[in-house]
């Protein structure tokens, strides 16, 4: 092989030669650190969220009139609701769900007030429909019964005797034996509270959050028999399949025609909401793929040019080979090889600045670990990069005919 | 001698037009990366209020018995309850005194079509708006007396005061608000303090809409806060709102003025001695370990700058790099490419001197494209990054410094990507380039 002479030819041109691999080692630095990011990203984003996202929407309403019975008004209302052709089922809920308002509350295994073992939760009101409108699988124990749901205002003190808890929530107060049947104590602990059922995992309220505090607390979810009418009251509707985007304006029309002394607001989708609150992390993953697929473009710009370069440089040198029988694959051989070994000073060096960024990243920006297996990933994307970029110049040096090398002696 | 520089510079970028906007283009993405995202950034680090930041002060008054699991890193709660403020606020140390939480309520507009409409409302003090400096467009705020007396005013903000009276001055207008009638004595001017350092659990970001409503009528109105965080230790005494205000809640924002050169340990002081007497009377039974923060600490301590946007920030100036890296490379291949012509001068008696100068004027000729590119690209970056966010809308306007900024440091990093080129060509071995021809 003709390493020897590639690499002088290098030499003569070191200072362009190691601009490029200067912008290989950063780019493929970037490339790895922003791989490892992204992807820690769509995997949070894309956690299972445990309820229907695709036929479920929420709505606040606020009656207008200056005095009216909110239990019966919200009767009416989730009524009406249930009576609209293509709604599957209908519940009121105190918070939108996973829309980052949230009531948080913490609770223990014992009744004696004991900080360390405070263990905290999402917890959210609704009624003995909550299930069927989510679409919430029941895993042991039962359900709210019709007769247990309470109308509350936001002045009511106190905890329900009855709750119903996900399972990753039940396994953190009792990580053995049976959640259901067992028994709570929140603030005081003058007051029992017992677990009469478990679901299976639903997504909290702050489901995008770092907060260190809510660190692995993504399914610790509970419902609490209660509506609530606060300054307004909030209803979650699910839809049959395909039907949500035409109930929508229906359930607003309804719920107006029954009362049109009120207003609608917040009426969201939850994807609507699950792209509200991902908004920042979707963001982010889309900022750095943008930045990452242009510093490769650049990086290739950059190698083009260098080989470009080169090619003009030595058009007589490439005719006189040419002229002394090196075929037009050896002269593409000649600027693949050359590439390649340009690559790999620059993924050696390359590693060096990977570390280092991601050390930096780790340390002083909080960002998260970087996960090895995106290196050898980086790698063999700069190598195609580098081989991509150089192909139309070496094929460009290749086709220069000897002719080049005679006429100018 | 400029002009002629210039001229010359000008015909050269002109003689080789697909690498010079090569050249401009990479530097004008490298500037636009950067300058989009840094402006986000330098919006996001801004002092919302330099005249006062240095003077105005918040606490944490820390219980710790209040929170739970608050013992792994996280902050604790940085307001306070109804009872401790109202305690907390007679001490004449502060030269004012901003208390206020925000709320929602239902705005009903006066004239016929219009249908009422939810809006945020502020319950706050006279020291509101005296201590963050917030700007009248009409009237003013109710004084300290006013608002003792309980009188039922209100003081509306530029954006609803356009909707429910067109702009106009409508102070001595009645606006309905919940259920009840409040006189309108001022409008607000534009006041966008970025971040809203002193309502940060409602978002740091936003801007104030709705009205605001005195303080002194929050036992009255019984207004429960919303769009932030309220956080109780344990259920009220019994039911109903007075109760509610008694209990152990925390959700009051309380800032304080202190212009005594020792006034935040004064303060402090002041913190733990209520510490100390609420602990005797059997409240605050945890050990204490009150926080006395200026506006720039609670600014860091409260994290409003994401994350996200220090690591994204890193990565535009590596872009940044990338881009000039590349800058040399290609510029040496342009002034590489007319050897020949600059041998010529050379001998025909143009310095070494010259020919650098010649070539700085070009790169600064370049840079100055790239960084007009690079404005342009950066505007487009910033309305991409708006449309990506929920509420970036005050974070995503590029600034006339930051505009300067970009420009500048474009020529600044050609110049420097450029020196080495120039440098090169300068020391060409010109009898071998003339022989060539």
């Amino acid at each position: 092989m003709e390493i020897g002479p590639i690499l002088r030819a290098m030499w003569r041109n070191k200072i362009g030669a190691a601009l490029i691999a200067v912008q290989i080692a950063v780019t493929l630095a970037v490339v790895v650190n922003a791989s490892s990011i992204i992807n820690g990203r769509i995997e949070k984003i894309s956690r299972p969220i445990g309820i229907d996202v695709d036929n479920i929407f929420s709505l606040h309403t606020v009656g207008l009139a200056q005095e009216f019975n909110k239990e019966e008004f919200v009767r009416a209302d989730i009524q009406a609701i249930g009576n609209i052709p293509g709604v599957r089922s209908v519940s009121p809920i105190l918070n939108h769900m996973q829309s980052g308002s949230a009531r948080m509350s913490s609770y223990r295994v014992m009744p004696e007030v004991n900080d360390d073992m405070e263990i905290l939760a999402n917890v959210n009101y609704s009624d003995e429909n909550a299930l069927a409108t989510m679409d919430i699988e029941l895993l042991a124990g039962r359900f709210f019964h019709a007769d247990e749901i309470r109308h509350i205002t936001p002045d009511f003190v106190g905890e329900p005797d009855k709750v119903v808890i996900t399972e990753s929530l039940g396994r953190k107060l009792f990580p053995e034996g049976e959640i259901v049947g067992r028994t709570i104590y929140y603030s005081d602990g003058a007051q029992t509270i017992t677990i009469i059922g478990v679901i299976a995992d639903v997504a909290t309220a702050w489901i995008a959050t770092d907060r260190p505090i809510l660190a692995d607390t993504y399914y610790d979810f509970m419902l609490q028999p209660y509506v609530e009418y606060n300054t307004r009251v909030s209803y979650i509707i699910r839809a049959e399949e395909g039907a949500l985007a035409s109930i929508i304006p229906e359930v607003e029309r309804v719920l107006l025609e029954r009362e049109p002394d009120r207003l609608i607001y917040s009426v969201y989708t939850q994807r609507e909401i699950l792209a509200r609150s991902y908004a920042s992390d979707r963001a982010t993953v889309i900022i750095l793929v943008t930045v990452t697929i242009l510093m490769a473009l650049i990086t290739a710009l950059g190698i083009v040019g260098l080989a470009s370069f080169s090619v003009s440089q030595r058009t007589r040198q490439i005719g006189i080979r040419r002229a002394l029988g090196a075929r037009k694959r050896d002269i593409l051989r000649y600027f693949f090889v050359e590439n390649l070994l340009l690559t790999t000073v620059g993924i050696i060096l390359g590693g060096v600045f990977t570390v280092m960024l991601s050390y930096l990243l780790t340390t002083q920006f909080g960002g998260d670990r970087l996960d090895p297996v995106y290196y050898p990933t980086g790698v063999i994307f700069l190598y195609l990069l580098g081989l991509i970029a150089v192909f139309a110049p070496a094929r460009r040096a290749a086709a220069i005919p000897a002719a080049v090398a005679t006429r100018t002696v | 001698m400029f002009a002629y520089h210039f001229r010359l510079a000008w015909l050269s970028v002109k003689k080789t037009p697909v690498l010079s906007s090569l050249i401009v283009c990479a530097i004008g993405l490298g500037i636009g990366v950067c300058i989009s995202i840094l402006t986000v950034f330098a919006l996001m680090t801004s002092d919302p209020a330099p005249e006062i930041s240095a003077q105005v002060y918040t606490y944490k008054l820390q219980n710790q018995e209040i929170l739970p699991g608050g013992s792994d890193g996280d902050e604790p709660s940085n307001m306070v309850g109804y009872r401790d403020v109202i305690n907390l606020q007679a001490f004449d140390l502060p030269i004012r005194q901003s208390i206020h939480y925000q709320s929602a309520a239902v705005i009903y507009p006066e004239g016929s079509g219009q249908t009422p409409f939810t809006d945020e409302v502020r319950l706050a003090n006279a020291g509101f708006f005296s201590l963050h400096r917030v700007p009248f467009r009409y009237g003013g705020h109710w004084s300290a007396e006013e608002e003792a007396r309980g009188l039922y005013q209100t003081v509306l903000t530029r954006d609803l005061n356009e909707k429910l009276f067109g702009g106009n001055n409508s102070v001595g207008e009645k606006v309905r608000i919940g259920s009840r009638l409040f006189d309108v004595v001022g409008v607000l001017d534009e006041f966008k303090p970025t971040p809203l350092y002193f309502e940060l659990d409602g978002g740091a970001f936003r801007e104030m809409t709705g009205a605001i409503l005195p303080f002194a009528l929050t036992k009255e109105l019984e207004l429960r806060k919303r769009n932030g965080s309220t956080i109780c230790s344990g259920d009220p005494e019994g039911e109903g709102w007075l109760n509610y205000l008694e209990a152990d809640c925390q959700w009051i924002h309380h800032w304080v003025e202190i212009t005594d050169a020792q006034g935040e340990q004064a303060y402090r002081d002041h913190l733990d001695n209520y510490a100390e007497a609420q602990r005797q009377r059997g409240r605050f039974l945890g050990p204490y370990n009150n926080e006395v923060h200026s506006l720039k600490s609670w600014l860091v301590d409260q994290r409003v700058v994401d994350q996200d946007y220090r690591i994204l920030l890193a990565v535009a100036f590596l872009f940044l790099l990338v881009c000039l890296l590349n800058c040399i490379g290609l510029l040496l291949a342009k002034f590489l490419g007319r050897a020949g012509e600059m041998s010529l001068r050379r001998a025909v008696g143009g310095s070494r001197k010259m020919i650098f100068r010649q070539h700085l004027v070009e790169i600064s000729l370049i840079g100055l494209l790239g960084g007009l590119v690079g404005l342009l690209l950066a505007m487009l970056g910033l309305v991409a990054i708006r449309s990506l966010y929920q509420n970036f809308e005050l974070l995503t306007h590029l600034n006339i410094e930051l505009a300067l900024l970009a420009v500048l440091l474009a020529m600044a990093s050609t110049v420097l990507a450029g020196i080495y080129p120039a440098w090169r060509i300068c020391r060409l071995p010109i009898a071998l380039h003339l022989k060539a021809q």
